[in-house]
């Protein structure tokens, strides 16, 4: 497999997305979407089932996964505590309010 | 939660099906769910383009609010690289590409399953997984200790929807625009980011 076709679709997608977004059927993109990864769920559940190496390493790779959703997660607490203190708290908070017009001259 | 649970659901009635063997081997066929991905990439980039919210949000409050993703992304790829270190049977670009599905768990692990196998397709779908469960458990304790951005910052994708109610109901009300544009953003780069590092 290789990237370009994956590529290809996603540029495709957002051509045929921008030249369709007036038109009531890109509305139904979403549930269109859920059924998609709904079915291609199921078939890497089949994938995950019939790999017997995948079945047998199950613990290991959990843990790795614990360890990679800690790390991840926790870089990310770090970033977003140090762009709280540097750019949120000490202007005013109601700038992120949705209704007030800060920022807007007009 | 729903949907959530619907799609575990599905993912382990495969599971089920293939270990004890009842399957027809039409289904088993690599190219079928091959296809499927292809069209799910174009859903994705259909939702990209017709989609036009994310600019207006970002013309009513500016350029701060396009900060809190970056920093989401850039925190969420130093941590997965310090742990890499902890994981010598697994490459960097390896974790990378399981970080950067931020809580978007059914396009990553598909996409790293079609490049990757079904060993890291897994691993990123429990990792994923783990991290949106990780925002509905331990909100409160992420505002306590790391400021109302953390738990959008840590919600990843999914601050447009699944983790959105639990966001404001601790970080507060004033932070729904900031989660709602997050994830939009967030989740339009996980494709891209995460074929990026299968490609490296």
């Amino acid at each position: 497999m290789t990237i370009i076709p994956v590529f290809l679709s996603i540029l495709g997608g957002i051509a045929v997305g921008y030249l369709l977004r007036q038109k009531k059927i890109v509305k139904k993109t979403g549930m269109m979407l859920s059924m998609v990864i709904m079915l291609l769920l199921f078939f890497l559940g089949i994938t995950v089932g019939s790999n017997q190496q995948v079945v047998n390493r199950f613990a290991t790779i959990g843990m790795d996964a614990f360890l990679l959703t800690l790390g991840g997660t926790l870089g990310s607490l770090m970033a977003a505590r140090w762009l709280y203190k540097r750019l949120f708290q000490h202007h005013d908070n109601d700038s992120l309010q949705p209704g007030k017009d800060n920022g807007r001259k007009r | 939660m729903k949907q959530t649970l619907a799609y575990l659901l599905l993912f382990v009635a495969g599971v089920t099906l293939a270990i004890t063997g009842v399957l027809p081997e039409l289904l088993q066929d690599e190219r079928i769910s091959r296809g499927i991905l292809y069209l799910l990439l174009f859903l994705v980039g259909i939702q990209i383009g017709s989609g036009r919210n994310m600019f207006r949000v970002l013309g009513r409050y500016g350029a701060k609010i396009m900060l809190l993703p970056v920093a989401t992304t850039l925190g969420t790829f130093a941590g997965v690289s310090l742990i890499s270190l902890l994981l010598p049977g697994r490459s960097l670009t390896d974790c990378l590409s399981v970080g950067a599905g931020f809580a978007y768990y059914s396009l990553s692990s598909i996409l790293i399953t079609g490049f990757r196998g079904a060993e890291l397709g897994t691993l990123a779908l429990l990792a994923n997984i783990m991290r949106e469960f990780s925002v509905l458990i331990l909100a409160p304790w992420m505002v306590r200790y790391f400021g109302p951005l953390a738990p959008i910052s840590a919600g990843g994708a999914t601050t447009m929807d699944t983790t959105l109610p639990i966001i404001t109901r601790y970080a507060g009300q004033e932070y729904v625009v900031v989660a709602l544009f997050h994830g939009m953003v967030i989740d339009f780069t996980v494709p891209l980011w995460v074929s990026l590092f299968l490609s490296l």
